[in-house]
């Protein structure tokens, strides 16, 4: 199979999966109590007022009418508007707070991976000693911190008591960049703009400290087991015994190999650090996907709910794609 | 004398105890010779072979004796001095080709990477000499940027062995060379050894299960058993009267395909524990030979006509 052929294989194999899940998230959303107009207008509002509005956004038709208009739109590329916020369109409000989520997905991703990493491997080169079990101790207690409790301390000792970065938001009012990519960093770095990227990092040290610290234990397990597990293989005996530095036989020969094992687990994790930011979000007051879609749950929004559904699965695909190609790309083993 | 071996003790200190992995081992090795060293499985032959690159794995350790190359003892020496040895002067080829190559890594950058490691020359000399290499030991130069898994066995194992004669070193140990490869790539690899032998003046410890094939190929043999050199003799001498009752037990375990019984002859029982091993000879459970002193005290290694053997049978 060439390498296109795997890849149009693969964004084939997003459909049924968007299917599932949308045809899920549909359903659990009308299965619970309430509606968004109800939302908007609450309990005590007319009978008639209500029938109104039902008709006005579609929701008194049958469930399966609703169901099939809804997938046709999609067809068409069409996420829908809003059921509440003014009718905005679904792809606008998702755009507004994805940009924000994905930032502090990668500052978090990247903070993991490089303790991860740091950890891991000062654990697996002296696998058993004491600073084995200090690693150890490291990845069982970060990885059973409490995110947001986390948080409040890095606030109070680097905002409050040390003044040295910001304790919420992801960039001082009038800061901004202009928008390209929505990613602050990044935009301040095309736009050649130093105080706005100075200023957008010093906003995303804190959130993605305390996210990435917490997950970095996982990586250390991992790493940990991985390296040991290539340390001990014939290879590595062999690169002894050829007289190699010790050095060259870790960075250039172990490391590598035990990363590739490693690797799936970081294409899993970036999909639910995308996920599971909210705490993170609502602690430092972050603008992003977590806290814009709590909302919207809330208010029934169901356009928005089963837009942001259908986008998350859209990236999480194309991130597990990548994670694929990187892999093909890292092991000669791998061709598609 | 290029390589002495003398009073060699390597012991695993494990969990469950010590095990005495190989004792008293003691031989002398010249330029241009082949020692065969054979054993069944756990007789120490391989841990002998990696105490004389001094990388015998923790929780091994070499205890007692000394490793003398060119009269520079090895067990004294610091890892930033092993280091520029290892490759450069002695050389090692594995049992298993499958998975001594980095996976990763194109076979190419792997030998260029051995010379680099030990000599002060260009990439370019070193891809170059890497080239001849390849060409050296049958490989064609156009497989210098595959990776190992597009190799057979056979070409790996000549991968391996291009890479352990890149720095000209003075003698190879093959641990079971051609163990995971089949008989006529064994061949073309045991010729292999014996050119860079006749050539290039390159000692080889072939150790082997193979008694056949050591016989073969081999100027002496060693035998070994349960951590003990039982004997240590020239080749065609082993073959024709072998010394020690184990040596003569494994020869009579050779298969003769010319002879009409079909019967396969073995030895009975089974090696010893290690970390118990039986009073007295560690051979003697097994041994059709064995007198009432066999059960009672360590026989001494006695030298007879220029060979190694022992064993009671031959005086205390």
């Amino acid at each position: 199979m060439s390498l296109r052929a795997y890849v149009i294989t693969r964004i084939l194999m997003t459909i049924p999966m968007i299917l599932i899940l949308l045809t899920l998230v549909f359903l659990v959303m009308r299965v619970l109590p309430g509606n968004p107009v109800i939302a908007i207008v609450g309990m005590k509002a007319s009978p008639e007022y209500i029938k109104k509005l039902e008709h006005q956004l579609g929701l008194d038709k049958p469930l399966w009418q609703q169901y099939l208009d809804y997938l046709g739109n999609l067809l068409r590329g069409d996420l829908g508007r809003s059921m509440i916020w003014g009718k905005r369109p679904v792809i606008q409000e998702i755009m507004d707070h994805f940009p924000a989520t994905l930032e502090l997905t990668i500052g978090g991703f990247l903070v993991s991976v490089l303790l991860g990493l740091a950890t891991g491997m000062l654990a697996g080169i002296r696998s058993g000693g004491k600073v084995d079990a200090s690693m150890r101790i490291y990845s069982i207690v970060v990885y059973s911190l409490f995110i947001p409790l986390l948080g409040m301390m890095l606030q109070l000792v680097f905002g409050v008591w040390l003044h040295m970065l910001p304790v919420g938001g992801r960039i001082d009012p009038g800061m901004e960049p202009p928008s390209i990519t929505g990613l602050y960093v990044l935009d301040s770095i095309i736009s050649l703009k130093m105080n706005s990227l100075l200023n957008s990092l010093a906003h995303l040290a804190l959130p993605s400290l305390t996210l990435g610290l917490v997950l970095s234990g996982i990586y250390t397990r991992l790493v940990r087991s991985s390296l040991m597990e290539v340390l001990g293989q014939d290879f590595i005996r062999a690169c002894k015994a050829r007289g190699l530095p010790g050095r060259a036989i870790l960075f250039k020969h172990a490391l590598k190999n035990a990363l590739i094992p490693i690797l799936t687990m970081m294409g899993l994790q970036f999909a639910l650090l995308l996920a599971g930011a909210v705490l993170t979000e609502t602690t430092f007051s972050w603008p992003g996907m977590g806290t814009f879609l709590v909302e919207r749950i809330t208010y029934r929004d169901f356009t928005t709910i089963q837009g942001a559904i259908v986008f998350y699965a859209l990236f999480v695909a194309l991130v597990s794609l990548i994670v694929d190609l990187v892999y093909a790309y890292v092991d000669p083993r791998i061709r598609y | 004398m290029l390589l002495e071996i003398e009073d060699l003790h390597v012991y695993y200190f494990t969990k469950r105890g010590v095990v005495r992995a190989v004792e008293g081992v003691s031989f002398e090795l010249d330029r241009a010779e082949i020692l065969g060293i054979v054993g069944e499985s756990g007789s120490g032959k391989s841990t002998l072979g990696l105490a004389i690159m001094n990388l015998v794995p923790s929780p091994g350790k070499i205890v007692r004796g000394s490793i003398r190359l060119d009269g520079k003892d090895l067990t004294k020496m610091s890892e930033k001095e092993l280091r520029d040895i290892r490759g450069k002067e002695i050389a090692m080829v594995f049992q298993d080709p499958m998975t001594s190559l980095d996976p990763l890594m194109r076979i190419g950058d792997q030998i260029v990477e051995t010379i680099l490691a030990h000599e002060d020359v260009s990439k370019e000399e070193a891809k170059r000499r890497a080239l001849e290499l390849l060409e050296e030991v049958g490989i064609s130069r156009d497989r210098f940027n595959d990776y190992p898994h597009q190799l057979s066995g056979g070409m790996r194992q000549r991968v391996m062995i291009a890479m352990a004669i890149s720095l000209n070193p003075k003698l190879i140990i093959a641990d079971e060379p051609t163990t995971a490869l089949d008989v006529i790539v064994q061949d073309q690899i045991m010729e292999l050894f014996s050119k860079l032998r006749d050539e290039f003046g390159v000692a080889v410890i072939l150790i082997s299960h193979d008694l056949a094939l050591e016989l073969e190929v081999s100027d002496k043999i060693g035998v070994m058993y349960a951590g003990w050199l039982m004997e240590l003799s020239k080749s065609e001498e082993l073959a024709k009267k072998p010394l020690n009752p184990y040596a003569r037990e494994l020869l009579k375990a050779i298969p003769n395909v010319e002879l009409e019984e079909q019967e396969l002859v073995s030895i009975p029982g089974s090696p010893p524990d290690l970390h118990d091993p039986p009073k007295g000879c560690r051979f003697h459970p097994r041994c059709p030979d064995a007198m009432p002193i066999c059960f009672k005290e360590e026989p001494p290694t006695k030298s007879i006509d220029g060979r190694l053997v022992k064993c009671w049978l031959y005086g205390g």
